[in-house]
């Protein structure tokens, strides 16, 4: 074996569905392991919001595509001595695997590091899986790989209903799915052969309790478990959208133990060298079981596991493939012990996944085989009912714990259905059944959850219904509610009393938050780690706050969500790493699992806990310290004006001025104070009052509720009727001029006590109506002119200036006309920092924090960029079957990459390509173009088109447009027509490279929920996602990709 | 549920929730770090005498079996025919169990059995004050007045050995036949035996094995609560065992006899070890392994004679956790290799006798 001295890591790229924030957490340990290791690291990763693409960590990274063509470029030039592919997900496993088999490493002298390839093509292939487990006498789920649908069908046919449909070579299981009869199959078995290739039908272990085990190998076969799972919901639902608790709960410990040995067979049989994620599924009524699936990679799950327990699987993981041993390396907990060990938990942790569907139209809302959330919480306590409470708070959508008051009266036959069919709220569906008298082994029965976890959510709805009552809130009631998890909010609600009246009830009866420490030990051992978590199932707190310490509370951005994603952990974990710097101790509050911000060793003092209002409270109360609420996005900052008003000092920005920015009356009187343009709107708190001002400001409009991130329940309106239709009962409306055709852009940057010390203007390729976070945008701004710049820096300043802002801050600008307008601001740190800062090579956090420590900064001029960068978002739209992936005033992307270039173009192709875009393979593309301005925004591009030798399809309408204008194009049916060929043809029969099919209006899709499968231009749009095409939505990113596409050849861009 | 006290040797007086037996009890408080396993641990004889902590917070998630008999003498999901604990300190007793073979709650078979246990405690506190003060005693009461009695711990083993002999066949047999000497024998360490093959022979603790060697391949002796040093005779007979060279494995407390009788030393730890993630390496092959334990005691390495080597060592602490000749198929675990509860990685060492 040479000497390894330089390491290549592969990264996951864009935060998707089934890929997520987790391997940035996954990637920067085994960084931070290399390093240590004194290796040279080169990192192939565009997600350019992420921790592990910051300075300092790797010695080299390149933001591009985690393709074969861009990583065989990278290889050639760095000439790495080894590899790390288990460290970035399945889009950097899938990149292994396909350079392994064009024989890459090979050529270039590049060793695989820890699991072998052949181990990973074993757990990817199910065929080779099966055949290895069966040797060595472990059971798999009964079934067999299908070719084709007939095949498929006589599969099913022998195995008998139900079957288990699954697709291999995926991410989260794409088209899996369970069907009971013979017709549901062939349904899952056409959408699976449109999509994958290899398709596997098994017996189905549907109401089989799911565990997972984490297992560790190091290359002297010494074997641990760091940690087991259990999920709540049965197999059947995906483990990345089930309540999954840690350690498991209802297996005794044969069951425990004997799954646990398999689990290390398995791991032996397969050689993998480091982690992996092996899942079984276990019949509760007989123990027997079936390994199910191994992940040879850190993943999710392992992410997870790593915050249970204390235990760094990623950091060991990279050392184990480095060629050192477990026993050899030490429990970073401890300090004191061996990493050969396996963790003993002293607490419960429950883990609950977080969807946004209500951010999508005509998206399917139940949950089941394949993944649909954007995002989990993991929360720690000293009872399941106690954690299970603080996750759904966790959760950041307005919910007190496991009931929700709404959906407490639904009918009983509804309810039985939807606990038939779980969807995104099933947990507020089972405590309303639980409330309406349902027995525990009914709901089991229909849910397939075990009677254990319901009775517990039953106890909570008893104690709910107690505190509801005219009884007297005595202390043996409150205590007993606050070792189950209950809210002061919750509480002072059922009691019709505020959540400080219950506080300060609490605090005289001295019932008191306890803080806990995570030692991967129970107490065995001493830990050095401030690994921290809150319970009120205890009484003597483990950590002590050193009065003398001078400490900063930073609060980070809990789960992930549409619209708030990783840049907000490199916000968080930025701020830490600088107020550390300068000598502070700091004192991390998050929940997500999926971070890096809540890596014990990233801070002081770890809260692994809940971001709110009476949690913060409880942990100011112990660490009397300043708090910085403006760089984890929008749940910390609406804590901002809660906390004030309560006395808490507030690190930076004050809390009155968050608020005067963004208080749509005050912050519009301070715009015409200032001079400064912004659109015509107005607030209306009734339907007759909005249709009043609708008249004034005349259509079309962009309304909303006020304070919301990422544009919930905003949408653009065209008519009085579309306004009449438009539901506002729980918020004031604010409605603003839309202006069409209009520029946007962004304009970032961090001041001091009202003056500019850095900034960055970043311009929208998609015209206004488009989410700035679903937009592409280009830094420096491409069409602005240098008057129209100095006009928006000078509107900028005035704002600043007015609000006397100190910190960081973002404020929204519209071109139109040639003239700016402002049309939001926020005093914090904005989805673009981390991009804005990586690309003009100046960190805006570290400087925002040494504005708040009142360090001295120099106004910083950034010289002229010597190349452009593009953002471009990651859409998730395959997982959300149903859902119309056209782009909206609503966020719906998932994620985002950047890429740098010499000009926009070559930044623009690598970043697109980077979101895991097919770069067309066939010289032709269909073009639906709608509405009048897009198709002359289009124009120019198809006649680029041509000359690049495209073909173009069009439908009748598009068609004869581009005959008047004399661009030549065959014309295809209407697939509701049924006129061949239709769409659907030139997209099964793989005709195309690519579609631009743009909505009739703008407002297609947003202004009207439309019905499913209503428009053409819908179905065209879902079936481009469902069959993997790339598709076009909107007529400026178009058009980019085809200017792109002409000035540069794939091969020729820089690295 | 009503309210009662759990009294410590340094005064301190924590006050909980009955559950299990309404009584008072006394006993050494030591703590398990193990999260699974409850009815093998509460069955376990080494555990006599002694009120057990666990530090997982929740008890009794899966409820407790049917007890179930394999033969006479040997239960098929115990560890013994009994409960040995004599109290229980939880965080939360679960009174709402699940699983195919629950068939009561912890807290009906505690009292079936007599058993008091405490509830409400903050376990974790409790453990930290054992890990730095060391295990101490400590009573269960109903009434926060308690005069210490000054009793000292009694030897325990004759208290749990069984008193007359038993002979188990195994279903496979591989011909080979076993002397068991019992201090206190988990029903597993039984289970395993007979599933290498072997025939067993139980022993009560105090009788003189020589005279069955003529009838024998190989020698265990079993695990047992309390302090080795007081079982001055079973440590003679084991002496007399291993002069005659003939194969020996002792287990836990087997371990540590097999240790006094070489010659070597045993010291009290200060809190023990209690759980299922204790990690012990092979110091001959250097592989490692998880192991489940439950001691208070432990042979000094510094003491280990001429002719035998240390075979396993922890890598928490660097207690001595194996020993073996240095030629003779003599070896001693201070682990548990049959697990149940917990890990059974080192299964394999009950096979050595048929090597």
């Amino acid at each position: 074996m040479k000497r390894i001295q330089k390491v290549l890591i592969l990264g996951s790229g864009a935060l998707k569905i089934g890929e997520a924030g987790e391997f940035d957490y996954s990637g920067t340990q085994a960084l931070k392991a290399l390093k240590e290791e004194g290796m040279e690291t080169v990192l192939v990763n565009p997600n350019i919001a992420t921790i592990q693409t910051s300075e300092g960590l790797a010695d080299r990274v390149y933001f591009l595509p985690v393709t074969s063509e861009f990583v065989t470029r990278v290889i050639e030039k760095e000439r790495p001595d080894g590899v790390l592919l288990s460290f970035g997900g399945q889009t950097a496993l899938n990149c292994g695997i396909a350079l392994h088999k064009l024989g890459i490493f090979k050529k270039y002298g590049v060793e695989i590091l820890g699991t072998p390839i052949g181990a990973i093509i074993d757990t990817e292939d199910r065929d080779r899986f099966v055949k290895r487990l069966t040797n060595i006498g472990l059971a798999t789920a009964r079934g067999n790989i299908a070719k084709s649908i007939k095949e498929g069908l006589a599969i099913g046919q022998d195995l008998g209903y139900p079957v288990m449909l699954r697709v291999g070579f995926a991410l989260g299981g794409t088209g899996s799915g369970i069907a009971k009869n013979r017709k549901e199959l062939e349904t899952l078995l056409i959408g699976a052969f449109s999509g994958g290739s290899n398709v596997i039908i098994e017996e189905c272990l549907y109401g089989w309790k799911e565990v997972e085990y984490e297992v560790v190998r190091d290359r002297d076969d010494n074997c641990i478990t760091v940690c087991n799972m259990e999920n709540m919901d049965p197999v059947g639902i995906h483990t990345g959208e089930s309540v999954v608790v840690a350690p498991s709960q209802t297996l005794n410990d044969e069951e425990y133990y004997h799954l646990r040995q398999m689990a290390i067979d398995t791991i032996r049989a397969l050689k993998i060298i480091g982690e992996c994620n092996i899942q079984f599924a276990l019949d509760p009524k007989t123990g027997d079981y079936r390994i199910i699936e191994v992940n040879a990679r850190l993943s999710r799950s392992s992410a997870l596991a790593s915050k249970a327990t204390g235990y760094p699987l990623a950091y060991v993981a990279a050392k184990l493939a480095l060629g050192k041993t477990l026993p050899l390396l030490q429990n970073s907990v401890t300090k004191k012990t061996s990493a050969f060990f396996e963790p003993a938990l002293d607490y419960v942790v429950v883990k609950i996944p977080r969807w946004d569907l209500e951010k999508y139209t005509n998206v399917e809302e139940t949950i089941g085989s394949e993944m649909k959330s954007v995002g989990e919480v993991m929360s720690i306590a000293r009872t399941f009912k106690e954690a299970i409470q603080k996750a759904v708070r966790m959760l950041g959508q307005g919910y007190e714990g496991v009931i929700d008051e709404k959906e407490m009266r639904l009918p009983i036959s509804h309810i039985r259905r939807r606990l038939r069919e779980p969807d995104a709220r099933r947990l507020f569906v089972i405590s309303s059944a639980f409330a309406q008298g349902m027995s525990v082994t009914e709901i089991s029965w229909l849910t397939g959850i075990d009677a254990w976890f319901l009775s517990n959510i039953l106890r909570i709805v008893k104690t709910y219904k107690k505190l509801r009552g005219n009884n007297q809130l005595s202390k043996e009631l409150l205590s007993d509610a606050k070792r189950q998890g209950f809210s002061d909010c919750e509480i002072g609600r059922l009691r019709e009393l505020t959540e400080d009246a219950i506080r300060e009830k609490r605090n005289k009866l001295g019932i008191l938050p306890v803080i806990k420490r995570i030692d991967t030990m129970a107490g065995e051992f001493p830990a050095k780690t401030n690994y921290l978590y809150v319970t009120y199932a205890a009484r003597k707190d483990d950590h002590i706050a050193n009065p003398k310490e001078q400490k900063v509370i930073v609060l980070g951005s809990g789960p992930y969500a549409i619209g708030t994603s990783v840049e907000f952990d490199w916000c968080a974990v930025n701020t830490v790493m600088a107020l550390r710097h300068y000598g502070k101790k700091t004192v991390m509050i998050n929940c997500n699992p999926e971070t890096v911000s809540t890596d014990y060793d990233n801070t002081d003092y770890l809260y692994f806990e809940e971001l709110s209002l009476e949690r913060v409270l409880d942990i100011y109360d112990v660490e009397r310290s300043p708090i910085v609420v403006s760089v984890g996005g929008q749940i910390p900052n609406n804590l901002a004006p809660l906390l004030e008003a309560r006395g808490i000092p507030l690190f930076g920005s004050k809390a009155k001025t968050i608020v005067a920015a963004e208080d749509r009356r005050s912050f519009s009187a301070l715009l015409d104070r200032l001079d400064i343009s912004q659109p015509a709107w107005a607030q209306a708190h009734s339907k007759m009052q909005s249709l009043r001002e609708a008249k004034k400001i005349g259509f079309p409009l962009l309304i909303r509720p006020s304070f919301v991130l990422s544009g919930k329940a905003m949408l653009v309106v065209e008519t009085e009727e579309q306004l009449r239709s438009y539901d506002t009962k729980t918020y004031s409306l604010v409605m603003t001029k839309f202006l069409q055709g209009a520029t946007e852009c962004d304009f970032d940057g961090v001041a001091r006590s009202g003056k500019i010390i850095v900034s960055a203007l970043s311009e929208h390729v998609e015209k206004g109506g488009v989410h700035s976070g679903d937009a592409t945008l280009v830094l420096p701004a491409f069409s602005l002119s240098g008057g129209l710049q100095k006009a928006i820096h000078q509107d900028a300043a005035k704002i600043v200036k007015a609000l006397n802002v100190s910190g960081p801050f973002n404020i929204q600008f519209l071109v139109s006309e040639a003239k700016p307008y402002v049309i939001e601001c926020n005093l914090r740190a904005s989805r673009s920092f981390p991009f804005v800062s990586k690309a003009i090579g100046v960190n805006m956090i570290t400087l925002a924090t040494e504005v708040a420590l009142g360090r001295p900064v120099r106004a910083i001029r950034h010289t002229p960029m010597d190349v452009v960068a593009v953002k471009v978002p990651q859409f998730s739209f395959k997982r959300l079957r149903g859902a119309d992936p056209v782009l909206r005033v609503e966020m719906s992307s998932t994620g985002e990459v950047a890429a740098f270039g010499k000009d926009r173009h070559e930044a623009y192709l690598k970043a697109i390509l980077a979101t895991g875009m097919q770069y067309p393979q066939k010289r032709a593309v269909f073009l639906s173009l709608g509405g009048d301005s897009a198709k002359q925004t289009f124009l120019s591009s198809t006649e680029r088109l041509r000359q690049m030798g495209f073909v173009l399809y069009a439908t009748s309408g598009t068609h004869r447009f581009l005959q008047k204008q004399g661009v030549a194009s065959r014309q295809i049916g209407k697939i509701y027509e049924d006129v061949h060929p239709n769409y659907s043809d030139l997209l099964k029969n793989r005709t195309i490279g690519f579609s631009v099919v743009l909505p009739e209006r703008f407002t297609d899709a947003s202004a009207v929920r439309v019905e499913k499968g209503l428009t053409d231009g819908y179905m065209m749009r879902r079936m481009s996602i469902d069959l993997g095409i790339p598709i076009f939505t909107n007529a400026e990113s178009a058009s980019m990709f085809v200017e792109s596409m002409q000035k540069y050849r794939i091969e020729q861009v820089s690295l | 549920m009503g309210k009662t006290y759990l009294l410590l040797e340094d005064e301190e007086i924590i006050d909980g929730e009955s559950f299990g037996f309404e009584g008072d009890t006394s006993g050494e408080v030591v703590f398990t770090t193990g999260m699974t396993g409850y009815p093998q641990s509460l069955t376990d004889p080494s555990y006599a005498g002694q009120i057990l902590v666990f530090t997982y917070p929740l008890l009794g998630n899966y409820g407790v079996p049917k007890p179930k008999a394999l033969d006479k003498h040997l239960m098929a999901n115990f560890e013994s025919e009994r409960i040995w604990v004599q109290g229980v300190v939880v965080s939360s007793d679960i009174h709402t169990p699940s699983h195919y073979e629950s068939v009561q709650t912890i807290s009906s078979w505690l009292a079936s059995h007599n058993i008091p246990g405490i509830a409400h405690v903050d376990t974790r506190a409790l453990t930290q004050k054992i890990r730095e003060k060391g295990s101490m005693r400590g009573v269960i009461s109903r009434s926060k007045t308690f005069s210490w009695d000054g009793k000292s711990i009694q030897n325990l083993v004759p208290k749990v050995s069984l008193g007359t002999s038993v002979t188990y066949k195994p279903k496979d047999a591989s011909g080979k036949k076993i002397l068991l000497i019992d201090c206190g024998v988990k029903h597993g360490i039984l289970r395993e035996l007979l599933a290498n093959g072997y025939e067993v022979l139980r022993i009560p603790w105090n009788e003189n094995p020589l005279p069955y060697l003529t009838n024998a391949d190989g020698v265990v002796c079993s695990n047992g609560p309390g302090d080795p040093k007081d079982c001055d005779i079973t440590i003679d007979h084991i002496r007399n065992v291993l002069d005659t060279r003939i194969p020996f494995l002792g287990v836990c407390l087997g371990h540590q006899l097999a240790a006094l009788a070489m010659g070597a030393d045993t010291y009290k730890l200060p809190y023990g070890h209690r759980g299922f993630n204790q990690p012990c390496q092979d110091v001959i092959t250097n592989k490692s392994y998880v192991t489940s334990q439950n001691h208070g005691y432990a042979v000094d390495t510094k003491t280990i004679p001429k002719g035998f080597r240390e075979w396993f060592r922890n890598l928490n602490d660097g207690t001595n956790e194996g020993l073996q000749h240095e030629e003779l198929s003599i070896w001693s675990t201070q682990f548990h290799p049959e697990g149940n509860p917990g890990p059974f990685d080192t299964k394999w060492i009950f096979n050595l006798f048929n090597k």
